[in-house]
């Protein structure tokens, strides 16, 4: 077990070390004075030389990007020209309200996903089944700034239930995590914005588990399962449901990615200051290493979900060997 | 699940049969199927609207209009003038939906379009030689799988200029891996059939192999990815258009939702922010039904699911 | 008393095209300890007849008559908690399918425990123990409760399923083609260690096969079944003697049992089991029947006595002799293979 996350995690690392060479050259192969991606130009002379030279801007693409991955080993990502600080320091301030969103709408979707994917199967023809379906259709069909941005007007500006944006309530500023997000007016400010993530995620756990569930009823274990007599509830969640969710896990490794992309959306939308949102800026911005760097560590993330999905798969099946 | 297995293997060597079989019971699930049927009709609606987008509009989308006092009809909920409301510089948001259309469709079909054939071109590639070329395609398929699409599609913004070209391109460069993995699985068993041993023996080339015999057998599932492209491609324009990273000279849904966004109109004005965003369900949903009915054709595991 | 009756049985099931006839008017009456033998070829209704005593029919699956009375009591009208306790604890099942039988994500021992439980207030000590006596009865070492289903072989799956079949002392155990996935010696062993358990714990088997010459060693009834119906029924030692019906003729010499495999050819019924949908007119067996008359193909033949504890459903009882002499040569069997292709001939 321990070889295989280990074996894991050195692809892992090779592919953020390829993906962020592929982010390298894009920059670079950009038409216009290369520097222009590194060092901001309205610096003061003296201080771009100091970091043309840093960088090896003054010499060839080989040397530049030596210098990058020497960089990103030490995970440092250079200087936002925004903000004048560190890039790492920036995202690592911004990681936390991501995840936390990102997670908890991912709890919501699986949590009602997988039970009402398996209910949807096991009451079959069901008006309840047609329903769940016509549900998950819709939101998968609806794009999720747009469901965001009607929430926003049905529940806080009409309803006035949840505040429209941000993570706290202005004015307010915190230091520490705790005073950040353990306390109510977080949690308030929370609830719009992952409903709406849990929406947007909801279709592919609700509906390939009811698929998923429709094969696994039909197998001969289950049959056992009744024959020895076992309550129906027993036979569907810890039989079937716990057979069916393999495949759930599976599809919801390869969602992480769109899941991502659709956290961006979702921070443009309520002013969520995480890395969705720094990202867009920094681009509108033009400040380019912060966008770079944002963008390596969102493909590291995903991919660092991915592996957490890979081991829980293995942990469920133990058909899997750890090879 | 006898007529699964049978289905295929007895047309595989009559392509041109399959697909008219194929065309022939995708109709019949039409009569059968009242949410395909639906889907198909509202489908037609769109593209008549994408087609004759600038005569069906009643206005140019960038006209200011100005009520009997002069004054700009600034934010006004839908009346008969304009049945979806206006703008905050009193712009006819029906006008800018009917246009946008065209945008959707064109981004939705071509890039789907590109999206498979680049996806199945690598996936029979992969899939018929094997060995070396399929580790090395599948590697590379990998690679894509670990970067998560809209962020890379906003730092492709920053480098290149915006127009819809580039957004089809950002879409292709992307989703074609999916394609690939599908269409792949399906040629290694096709490669495994007795026809194609049989033109290998007689000394048919790779090219010809690939295109007259596996090619016709991965068809349907091509026609179906490319159905489900559609849509991911639709959904993708809008977002990048609603970041505001998309073309600004061409109309779209997620344009007009992102200077509402901008200009700071989205929680006064709902019918701007409706309108648009109804278009785009109604658009997807419609692809959706259509692509099920497809994929039940395809599919024969899936019929009465 | 008898331990189980089935009267009348009649069971349906309906799908889009129509009703599918699938058991008609089937009755047997089994006694405490005793065994019967159903055999058939697939599709005849005899998985069906069994899945119904347990009441484990798909939900398309309907009892449409009949009673089955399990020690006097109907099971038929009985809800579903009812059912639920009576399976494993008074009726356990063999399944047909031991490969695939026992859920992949947990170990044996788990699924063993979970049925003890289910139905006893067993700690899960006791029933670990309860697990390991059984284990140890079917000769399973006790460690290979801890193994997952796809660590074990055929032969050691198969013999976990008895295993839990056995668990809670069931008065009736149903064996639905328990050997059909092995090879051939692990499947004579399995065999003995049935009938032994079976004696030693004098509980009552239905025991289902499509090998006819399984069920002489195992039961001391034998019930044949075609398209639905019982074809016929009698003691085994009677029926391997001297069987009547034609369909009963044509399975004993497709399975001989090895003493007498050099008397004869292997022959085989040629075509296939009846399509039970719509109106189903004279005998079910008509189709590939060497000997059928005008009358065969219009009347339905009732099941009828022709000696002690032996019935037949067929028009003509007085031929047997005729029957089982000609039954034996290959042309017999051919003629209808060729009476077939010429009725389909027609059709088209």
């Amino acid at each position: 077990m321990l070889n295989y996350i280990a074996r894991r995690v050195g692809i892992m690392l090779l592919m953020i070390i390829l993906v962020s060479t592929m982010i390298f050259f894009l920059f670079r192969a950009m038409p216009g004075d290369p520097t222009a991606f590194v060092v901001d130009p309205s610096m003061a002379p003296e201080a771009r030389q100091v970091l043309i030279e840093r960088y090896g801007l003054d010499g060839s693409l080989w040397d530049q990007y030596k210098v990058f991955i020497k960089d990103l080993v030490k995970f440092d990502l250079g200087n936002s020209f925004f903000y004048g600080r560190p890039v790492m320091k920036i995202i690592t301030d911004r990681i936390p309200a991501t995840l936390i969103l990102m997670l908890t709408g991912m709890i919501i979707a699986y949590g009602i996903g997988v039970f009402g994917g398996a209910l949807m199967a096991w009451k079959r023809g069901h008006k309840l089944e047609s329903a769940g379906i016509t549900i998950a259709l819709i939101f998968r069909s609806a794009p999720t700034f747009w469901v965001a941005l009607m929430s926003i007007i049905l529940f806080s500006v009409n309803l006035k239930w949840f505040p429209a944006q941000g993570m706290r309530t202005s004015g307010y500023t915190g230091e520490t995590f705790k005073e950040i997000f353990m306390n109510l007016d977080f949690l308030k400010h929370l609830i719009l914005p992952s409903v709406v993530a849990g929406l947007y995620f909801i279709a592919t756990p609700l509906l390939i588990m009811r698929n998923s569930m429709l094969e696994v009823l039909s197998e001969d274990y289950i049959e056992m399962a009744r024959a020895k007599g076992l309550r129906e509830n027993r036979i569907l969640y810890k039989h079937a449901a716990r057979n069916a969710l393999l495949p759930v896990v599976t599809a919801g490794a390869l969602f992480l990615g769109s899941a991502i992309g659709g956290m961006v959306l979702l921070e443009t939308v309520f002013s969520w200051p995480g890395l969705g949102r720094e990202i867009v800026q920094a681009v509108t911005r033009h400040d380019y290493p912060l966008a770079q760097g944002a963008f390596i560590i969102m493909s590291s993330l995903m991919m660092i979900m991915n592996l957490v999905a890979d081991i829980l798969y293995a942990v469920l099946d133990p058909r899997i060997s750890y090879r | 699940m006898v007529d699964a297995m049978n289905k295929p293997r007895s047309k595989t060597v009559k392509p041109k049969d399959k697909s008219n079989s194929i065309s022939r019971l995708f109709l019949n699930n039409l009569k059968r199927d009242k949410l395909a049927l639906i889907g198909v009709v509202i489908l037609v609606i769109f593209l008549i609207i994408g087609v004759f987008s600038e005569s069906l509009a009643p206005y140019d989308p960038s006209t200011r209009h100005y009520n009997e006092e002069g004054k700009i009809r600034r934010l006004e909920p839908p009346s008969k003038e304009h049945p979806f409301g206006t703008t905050d510089i009193g712009r006819d948001i029906f006008s800018q939906v009917i246009l946008g259309t065209r945008t959707a469709l064109i981004v939705g079909l071509l890039a789907s379009f590109l999206v498979t054939f680049i996806g199945s071109t690598l996936g029979i590639i992969s899939g018929y030689f094997g060995g070396k070329v399929d580790a090395i395609i599948m590697r590379i398929v990998d690679l894509f799988y670990a970067i998560p699409f809209i962020p890379f599609v906003i730092v492709l913004s920053a480098v290149l200029s915006p127009s819809i070209w580039n957004v089809i391109l950002a879409v292709s460069l992307l989703s074609w891996r999916t394609v690939t993995r599908l269409v792949r699985s399906q040629v290694l068993s096709v490669v495994q059939r007795p026809f194609i041993k049989a033109a290998r023996v007689s000394g048919a080339g790779h090219g010809r192999i690939m295109l007259k015999y596996v090619l016709p057998n991965v068809i349907p599932l091509i026609m179906l990815e490319m159905a489900f492209n559609i849509n991911a491609a639709i959904m993708a324009e809008a977002s990048i258009a609603f970041l505001g990273f998309g073309d600004p000279t061409k109309q779209s849904w997620g344009q007009i939702l992102h200077i509402n966004f901008v200009t700071g109109n989205s929680r006064n004005a709902w019918w701007w922010v409706a309108s648009p965003g109804l278009a785009i369900v109604l658009l997807l949903v419609s692809v959706f039904f259509v692509s099920r009915a497809l994929e039940e054709v395809v599919d024969p595991r899936l019929r009465g699911r | 008393m008898n331990l189980l009756e089935v009267k009348n049985l009649d069971i349906d099931y309906v799908t889009k095209e129509g009703n599918l006839k699938v058991v008609r008017d089937v009755s047997f009456t089994l006694k405490q300890g005793e065994s019967v033998g159903l055999v058939g070829e697939s599709g005849c209704g005899k998985t069906t007849l069994a899945k119904t005593i347990m009441r484990l029919l798909p939900d398309n699956g309907v009892i449409s008559g009949g009673e089955i009375n399990y020690k006097g009591e109907n099971i038929v009208t009985k809800n579903k908690e009812e059912i639920r306790k009576l399976r494993l604890n008074e009726i356990a099942m063999i399944s047909q399918s031991a490969m695939n039988s026992l859920n992949p994500v947990y170990t044996v021992g788990e699924q063993i425990i979970e049925g003890i439980r289910s139905h006893t207030n067993m700690s899960k000590k006791e029933a670990i123990k309860r697990a390991e006596e059984v284990f140890a009865i079917i000769g399973l070492e006790k460690k290979r409760l801890k193994s997952y289903p796809h660590q074990m072989s055929g032969g050691m799956k198969q013999r976990a399923i008895i295993a839990m079949a056995l668990s809670l002392n069931p008065s009736l155990i149903i064996a639905d083609e328990p050997t059909t996935a092995l090879d051939v010696v692990v499947q004579d062993k399995i065999l003995s260690q049935i009938t032994e358990i079976q004696k030693q714990t004098k509980s009552s088997m239905i025991f289902i096969t499509h090998d006819i010459s399984i069920i002489s060693e195992l039961c001391e009834t034998i019930i044949v079944m075609y398209g639905g119906k019982i074809m016929e029924k009698s003691s085994s030692k009677v029926f391997f003697k001297a069987p009547y019906h034609p369909y009963s003729l044509g399975l004993q010499n497709a399975f001989p049992s090895i003493l007498d495999i050099d008397k004869g050819d292997l022959i085989s019924i040629p075509g296939a089991p009846p399509n039970l949908m719509g109106e189903l007119k004279g005998c079910r067996f008509k189709e590939r029947c060497p000997f059928r008359t005008d009358k065969c193909m219009e009347e339905l033949p009732e099941l009828k006595e022709i000696g002690e504890d032996h019935q037949i459903a067929c028009h003509y009882p007085e031929r047997v002799d005729e029957f089982r002499e000609e039954s034996k040569k290959k042309e017999t069997w051919q003629m209808v293979s060729d009476r077939i292709i010429n009725e389909s001939k027609g059709d088209a």
